[in-house]
């Protein structure tokens, strides 16, 4: 409770207030009940009228924080200091003003349009997908990332490493493109306070003020702390309890202990509570193994006991907390639902409305026509989750019992009794207090999970005169073991270490959301290279490194300058480096370098494939693709440019080695095979068979080109890859020629001689030359057209 | 900076001539460079938009890794001539967060940079491609 103490300070305190009015940053670890506002008010105080930030943790905080600090001193929360910069723009698409968006919405809108299938037997349905997009951006949020990664990919239960590192690969780009959607304000995609907040951050927001006091720091997010941090001109006052950092779990992250500053110092003597109740607060501190204990007030006459008449009953969940003001309720007491009514109210006329009438008036759950839709969507929707509670005691009261529990409930200014979460007791403060029985024991006597002795520790701290501890009584006979540290986010948070090996399938699809997207494939990589980079113990001159080295060092010059097939080509080749370095012997003592080098490698080949794939997808719709309009004249020009690829890889020391090689000969002697047969035969039996012949010879290059083996040299395999692409292009062409000569020809003369004969025209003729019927080369624009949108439909069946 | 008799420049004389580094730096990308045909009229100068995706952000995060001029080359492909040389205005980079990811407002100054009256006809030697699908989906670091 923020109060106005005017005690005078103690050594602590006086300490805190010097450290403030000597002007540098300080941060100040303040246990429960320390008085750390009266601290902060005396600070702002002896600060001589300095203008000044008091930064709250939430809006009820920031409200009593403005009844006592005085004017120079601006209370308010980051959220609210966001949207008076800029958030109110996005008023109209906040949480209660805009309809609520179910999953299946949210891929409609960002052109999820297939459900992806990972591994051999999983498949992400498409809503799902855009529930881990939403989720990413969501985690994006809270972080002080400057763009979203694959770091913001929440974990998926049941996928191992291989599949979480292909669904990082898809979703991170769809979260950008989500995170595109919401910034703009006529976006379409659902935005929430948090979205507005984000976008304050990375705008580098300067806060107009001599001093920033940033309180509960244990619990803010770091997009947050970051904004803070950032005031580089304010003085920074950070307080906080590491030990009541009990918002991990959506992501706020513990700040305090790496903040830096100018001095550091502690409040531990409790002005709330007499020494029984510090006594039972210091159980809990030693089961976190916290660097201070706290010390009561011995003039505060504080018991611990049974207390039959509690003003507050602390709960673990909200419904437990609903279940006790209900039961007070028929005890004959005045009861108040600490986590609010109006809500809970809304959701259950809702309920009743749907199941009635299949509509509802309340604007959030507009989308949704039967009550069983809002189940579902609580029960697998991430963003359903806040609603859960409340639907799970609809469901198991019914929405008409809610509606009359809720009418007899009573506010909390008049309530005799009032049941709360001990996340909503936090800051707040009672004469008489119970523990609810629903803070459960840990089942294998094992360390108590840190964040359940967080809440424990908060909810006992909330007593001032007597408290009824018995939901919490276990501690004492629990074996004394620390509270187990646990990651600060119940979704997993992808470690670089566990990611995937080898990216076992070739993810070919085009980038649809063009350079843009592709960028952000390039980001990945390059992140990956780096990564390695870092943990790097190869020496320098080792070939493996020196041609890793230079591989990079072609993609750096470039980026996606060129055409994304020359791009693609470079990064099939980083991939090869990368594999190749990772296959040498030394590394086999290094795991975790082995693994960045391995995982490097897998990606590049996906980018490399998505790449190759964006380009096919340009030419094939590009007027490249289209028939040889100069008929076999121009043709003979593109064979040429196969007939030098061919040559410059023959020439390649590679080639040999592959014809000596056991494991590669048998791709060496088809290239050879398919070679002669394009030599001997050339155009001659017209494009249809000369086609199949060069779609031969693509496909076995790319064949070798997959078996490339680390031993062999990254540098040559462009000059293979080069040899595939034409050579699949050239066919494509000449298909495309068939096509026109087929369907030109009378239905009689449709025999494979007829167009071979038609195909080899007289010499002479000019690849320029426009006939009186509007032809060119002997092939009109209307054909031309047919004969490419023929080639486009056959070369997309056949990818 | 001598640009040469015959105005045949490589890159990294192109850079050394806008006082840049001849070799870009790790993680820099400092000078952007877009095509024109031949022939075509520059663009107006408040209108570059590419599809940069979120590098403006980035390049807000840190300026000094972001591009500081913009170089039109004017060809269909190699070899590419220079057309003009524009300053950008670095601090102003993600200052469009509401524009989509392929339509990112490349911030340049509005005026021709000094260099280009040396620069402008030179030919540039690379064998770089600008092959993407969109105009805006054209460009390249140097």
């Amino acid at each position: 409770m923020l109060t106005a103490s005017w005690i005078p300070p103690t050594g602590e305190q006086l300490a805190v207030i010097d450290a403030c009015t000597a002007g540098g940053n300080v941060v100040v670890e303040a246990g429960a009940g320390t008085g750390k506002t009266s601290t902060l008010l005396m600070a702002a105080i002896a600060m001589d009228g300095k203008r000044g930030i008091y930064l709250a943790y939430n809006r009820t905080t920031a409200q009593a924080a403005r009844k006592v600090f005085p004017a120079s001193v601006t209370c308010v929360t980051a959220h609210a200091l966001a949207y008076r910069a800029g958030g109110y723009r996005y008023d109209h698409r906040l949480p209660g003003r805009a309809q609520r968006m179910p999953s299946w919405g949210v891929a409609s809108v960002l052109g999820i349009g297939q459900d992806l299938p990972l591994g051999k037997d999983l498949v992400l349905t498409r809503a799902h997908l855009a529930r881990i997009v939403m989720a990413t951006v969501e985690r994006f949020c809270h972080s002080d990332s400057p763009v979203i990664g694959a770091a913001h990919v929440p974990g998926v239960r049941g996928l191992d490493a291989d599949s979480f590192a292909e669904l990082t690969w898809q979703v991170v780009p769809m979260a950008r493109l989500a995170w595109a959607d919401i910034r703009v304000p006529d976006g379409r995609l659902p935005f929430k306070h948090d979205h507005y907040l984000k976008l304050w951050q990375l705008n580098g927001p300067t806060i107009p003020a001599a001093f920033v006091m940033f309180d509960e720091a244990q619990d803010a997010n770091p997009v947050t702390a970051a904004i803070v941090q950032n005031q580089h001109d304010a003085q920074q006052i950070i307080v906080g309890d590491s030990c009541q950092a009990i918002y991990g779990w959506r992501g706020a992250q513990d700040t305090l202990p790496g903040w830096p500053c100018d001095q550091r110092l502690r409040l531990r003597q409790s002005f709330r509570f007499g020494e029984q109740v510090a006594a039972e607060a210091n159980k809990w501190l030693d089961t976190l193994d916290a660097a201070y204990r706290l010390a009561g007030l011995p003039t505060i006459p504080s018991t611990i006991g049974t207390v039959s008449d509690p003003e507050v009953i602390i709960c673990r969940t909200n419904a437990e907390a609903f279940e006790q003001a209900r039961a007070a309720q028929l005890a004959g007491r005045r009861a108040a639902f600490g986590g609010g009514t109006l809500e809970l109210k809304q959701l259950a006329e809702a309920a009743l409305d749907l199941n009635t009438t299949g509509r509802t008036g309340y604007a959030e759950l507009a989308a949704f026509r039967r009550w069983g839709q809002v189940r579902d969507y609580v029960r697998t929707d991430a963003a359903g989750a806040d609603l859960a509670a409340g639907v799970r005691l609809i469901d198991k009261h019914g929405a008409a019992a809610i509606l009359a529990m809720i009418d007899q409930l009573s506010g909390t200014k008049t309530a005799q009794v009032i049941a709360i979460t001990a996340h909503a007791a936090k800051g707040h403060e009672w004469e008489r207090v119970r523990i609810a029985a629903d803070f459960r024991e840990p089942s294998a006597r094992g360390p108590v999970p840190r964040s359940e002795a967080m809440l424990a520790y908060v909810a006992v701290t909330r007593a001032r005169i007597r408290l009824d501890r018995s939901g919490l009584a276990w501690i004492d006979t629990h074996p004394p073991v620390t509270a187990k540290k646990e990651p600060a986010m119940k979704t997993r948070k992808p470690d670089p270490d566990d990611e995937p090996t080898v990216v076992k399938d070739l993810i070919s699809s085009p980038y649809a959301g063009g350079r843009a997207q592709a960028e952000s494939g390039c980001r990945i990589i390059a992140s990956e290279y780096d990564a390695w980079s870092a943990i790097s113990t190869m020496p320098g001159d080792h070939p493996k490194v020196t041609q890793l080295g230079q591989v990079w060092h072609s993609i750096r010059n470039r980026d996606l300058g060129d055409d994304p097939g020359p791009a693609g080509v470079r990064y099939r080749m980083l991939s090869h480096a990368a594999a190749a370095l990772a296959a040498v012997p030394d590394l086999a003592k290094q795991p975790a370098e082995r693994a960045a080098l391995e995982k490097l490698a897998g990606h590049a080949r996906i980018h490399s494939g998505r790449l190759h794939a964006t380009a096919e997808q340009m030419f094939l719709r590009s007027r490249k693709s289209g028939p040889y309009t100069g008929n076999q004249a121009e043709a003979r020009s593109g064979s040429r440019i196969i007939e030098d690829d061919y040559r410059a890889w023959s020439r390649t020391p590679t080639a040999s080695r592959v014809a000596r090689d056991s494991a590669l000969s048998t791709h060496d002697k088809r290239i050879r095979e398919t070679w002669d047969q394009i030599r001997s035969r050339g155009l001659a039996d017209g494009p249809s068979a000369a086609a199949d012949r060069y779609q031969d010879l693509a496909a076995t290059a790319a064949a070798l080109a997959d078996a490339f083996t680390p031993a062999l040299p990254s540098a040559d395999l462009p000059v293979l890859l080069n040899l595939a692409n034409h050579s699949a292009k050239h066919a494509i062409r000449l298909r495309a020629t068939a096509d026109v000569l087929m369907a030109e020809a009378p239905a009689a003369d449709q025999t494979v001689q007829a167009v071979a004969r038609q195909f080899e025209v007289p010499p002479g003729t000019s690849t320029s030359a426009r006939s009186s019927d509007g032809q060119e080369g002997g092939v009109s624009s209307r054909r031309l057209t047919r004969a490419r949108r023929s080639s486009q439909a056959r070369a997309e069946r056949e990818r | 900076m001598t640009i040469p008799d015959d105005r045949i420049i490589t890159v990294p004389v192109l850079r050394q001539a806008l006082g840049l580094p001849a070799e870009r730096p790790d993680g820099v990308r400092d000078l952007l460079a877009v095509p024109c045909g031949l022939g075509d009229s520059v663009p107006p100068r408040d209108a570059w938009r590419l599809a940069l995706g979120d590098w403006p952000e980035i390049w807000h995060q840190s300026p000094g890794t972001g591009p500081v001029f913009l170089v039109m080359l004017e060809g269909a492909a190699s070899p590419y001539f220079v057309a003009t040389v524009e300053e950008i205005l670095p601090g102003r980079w993600g200052s469009d967060p509401e524009s989509p990811p392929d339509r990112r407002v490349v911030p340049v100054r509005g005026t021709d940079y000094a260099a280009t009256a040396k620069l402008a006809g030179c030919r540039v030697q690379t064998d770089l491609t600008f092959g993407w699908d969109d105009v805006g989906e054209r460009y390249a670091f140097l």
